[in-house]
């Protein structure tokens, strides 16, 4: 009985330690220094990610999303709990009543989909403008101003990755994402800049 | 021998599973706590206004010194004002969310707008209402209230449980209803939003907000006798809890 117990813990210690060895191996590869030239150290190259990969990490920044722009088709849409339909336009509920997320459709194709961020800075769908301009670089184009959300809020154009998100450059915080198919600032703005409000005089409105 | 060898391999497994699970109760109420502030509605509290203490002989330093806003331009009798009110509210997290701010006198005696925030910013100009200190004092609320909204984070004045409010309660005051029928560039929601907060935090002010179109309107204060109280409750829980 002692000797089978002998034999399992030596087995034990043999797999930790082969554990340990092949751990110890791997680190060892990891932090190898470059090898040198002339003592010069060898060129790092960076990969810089292609604009085909900026564009899945932008159509995928947030799980809220529903859709696949220019592939959803107005059938699947019937599957979003609570959407209605007012034209070519469907909505879903987002955390506001009165603003709900939005779905347009030509051509019987998804060409564009409004998604609100949660205000819940603990929770899993918290967005800041930081974390955005970390994964996707910066924007084509920023405007100041937005109908809904008033004078200060500026909106951020990713138009050749097709996402456009309107901030709070005070806090940070990004209160909603566009998603589109790739075009250009001008483009978007005609077509889904809706909400874009540029002040007169770039301030809060003036009280009686 | 062995035995010490078993006892040994045994009390290390123990450590590990104790360590494992006191990890994943921590972890597991981290996650979870966010919620615990979201069940039910908190109970509406009534307000107790702070002490107002007398006002040093340098009002305007005071107010720095006390509450971290800055105010330019502005005659000892409004900073008064303001050293009064700002006290009145102590009790709340409201100076929290506005300190830092820059409020400057609005030269053109008809209007006031909120323009920015802390760093560098003017966060209000604000218009001297003369010999009105109950009138004044309700603005400043209102306009810091813009401040409060779009210079923290959304969370921290609770917009999306406003918003709600708004959708379901409807407008709490006339400025909140139709400020831009009169004012093209102010947005109702938003009004209603500094409205929202300055009433809960001001209990003797009435509909006091008259908008520029509008003739005075003097009602009680909407939050008496239990009134909006889903924006009551979203009050409550962002500037008292």
């Amino acid at each position: 009985m002692n000797k089978k117990i002998l034999i399992i813990i030596t087995l034990l210690f043999a797999l930790l330690g082969g554990l340990f060895f092949i751990i110890s191996s791997l680190r060892n590869i990891t932090n190898t220094p470059p090898v040198t030239q002339n003592g010069f150290p060898t060129p790092t190259i960076y990969q810089v990610p292609d604009k085909g990969a900026l564009i899945i990490q932008a159509q995928n920044i947030s799980p809220l999303k529903k859709t696949h722009i220019g592939i959803t088709t107005e059938e699947e849409l019937k599957s979003i709990p609570n959407i209605s339909q007012n034209g070519n336009t469907y909505s879903y509920p987002s955390p506001l009543i009165l603003r709900p997320n939005e779905v347009i459709v030509e051509n019987g194709v998804v060409v564009f989909e409004k998604v609100l961020i949660p205000e819940d800075q603990e929770g899993p769908y918290f967005k800041t403008v930081t974390s955005l301009k970390n994964a996707i670089g910066d924007p084509d184009g920023i405007i100041k101003g937005s109908a809904y959300y008033d004078w200060y809020a500026q909106t951020l154009i990713y138009s050749q990755l097709g996402l456009a998100a309107i901030t709070n450059p005070y806090t940070d915080e990004v209160f909603e994402i566009h998603f589109f198919e790739p075009t250009s600032v001008e483009n978007y703005i005609s077509r889904f800049g809706g909400d874009i409000q540029e002040s007169p005089s770039g301030q809060g409105p003036i009280h009686p | 021998m062995m035995k010490k060898l078993i006892i040994s391999i045994s009390l290390t497994i123990v450590v590990f599973a104790l360590a494992s699970i006191v990890l994943f109760q921590t972890v597991n109420a981290q996650s979870s706590s966010t919620w615990k502030t979201r069940v039910g509605n908190p109970p509406i509290s009534d307000l107790e206004p702070g002490t107002v203490p007398p006002a040093p002989s340098d009002i305007r330093r005071g107010i720095i010194d006390t509450f971290g806003i800055t105010m330019n331009g502005f005659d000892q009798q409004h900073l008064l004002w303001t050293w009064e009110r700002l006290h009145e509210v102590s009790g709340t997290k409201f100076p929290n969310l506005v300190r830092g701010a820059t409020i400057e006198k609005w030269n053109n005696e008809y209007s006031q707008a909120q323009s920015g925030c802390y760093s560098g910013d003017t966060s209000l100009n604000l218009r001297q209402f003369p010999g009105q200190g109950s009138y004044f004092k309700f603005h400043l609320l209102h306009e810091l209230g813009h401040v409060a909204q779009k210079c923290n984070p959304r969370e921290s004045t609770q917009r999306a449980a406003h918003e709600n409010a708004y959708a379901l309660e409807g407008a709490i005051s006339e400025y909140g209803r139709q400020g831009p029928i009169c004012i093209p560039e102010t947005i109702a929601i938003n009004e209603d939003h500094a409205d929202t907060i300055a009433y809960f935090l001001d209990r003797s002010s009435g509909f006091v907000t008259t908008i520029r179109c509008g003739g005075p309107s003097n009602p009680p204060n909407p939050y008496i006798n239990g009134g909006f109280p889903l924006r009551a409750a979203a009050m409550t829980s962002a500037l008292l809890n």
